[in-house]
């Protein structure tokens, strides 16, 4: 007899299914884009965006913050 | 003061009505939250924590404004799942006896409903609104 897979083992209860994060990737994308954009606003660093922005925007976001530190950290040395 | 070293992000869920204080300088919001597998209990399959939340509404920024609207709206009801950036604050006091006490409260930063607003397990009504964090 061949040895079980591991779904096959899932499947017949023999594999302990442990939960996994309910997080979804939506909600991660909202959570990093506010998380930025708190700071942002707080320490008023210009991102450039000429009109009013939403979390469809965070990676666009995430691009021109992490410009925005690397000169920031460059100016500093 | 916000400080990048004690900031952070979270999903919450309502347990209660939102408390609105106004002040001479503007308002203060108080929610009691619940927070997945944030709290411990033995021989309890209760995984959730339990905190107060303090979101200081200085009207002069955007989300001050959305969060107090979606206060007087009635949206924020027990059960709403939101998204909050937050610094933690440790609360120290000494009671009449001498003892000391300690309570870790969130000061919320920015507000926002979860991407995926769903029924908090600890509530009831959910409501049936996802907006995207917007700045």
């Amino acid at each position: 007899m061949s040895e079980k897979s591991e779904a096959e083992k899932e499947i017949d209860g023999e594999t302990e299914v442990i939960p996994g994060p309910q997080t979804s990737i939506q909600e991660i994308e909202v959570g990093m884009f506010s998380l930025i954009m708190t700071l942002v606003n707080h320490y008023k660093v210009n991102l450039g965006f000429s009109k009013e922005i939403s979390a469809n925007k965070t990676a666009e976001v995430l691009e021109r913050f992490a410009k925005v530190l690397r000169s920031s950290s460059t100016n500093q040395q | 003061m916000l400080d990048a070293r004690n900031l952070g992000v979270m999903t919450i869920g309502l347990v209660a009505e939102p408390e609105l204080i106004t002040m001479k300088d503007g308002k203060i919001v108080k929610m009691r939250v619940a927070v997945p597998f944030a709290g411990s209990e033995k021989n309890s399959e209760d995984k959730r924590g339990f905190f107060d939340v303090t979101y200081f509404a200085n009207t002069s920024q955007q989300n001050a404004q959305f969060v107090l609207n979606q206060i007087e709206a009635g949206n924020f009801k027990p059960g709403t799942t939101l998204q909050v950036v937050y610094s933690l604050r440790q609360e120290r006091w000494e009671n009449e006896e001498g003892k000391k006490n300690q309570k870790v409260v969130l000061i919320a930063e920015t507000i926002n409903y979860a991407a995926t607003n769903k029924p908090a397990e600890t509530g009831t009504d959910a409501v049936d609104v996802a907006l995207p964090a917007t700045f």
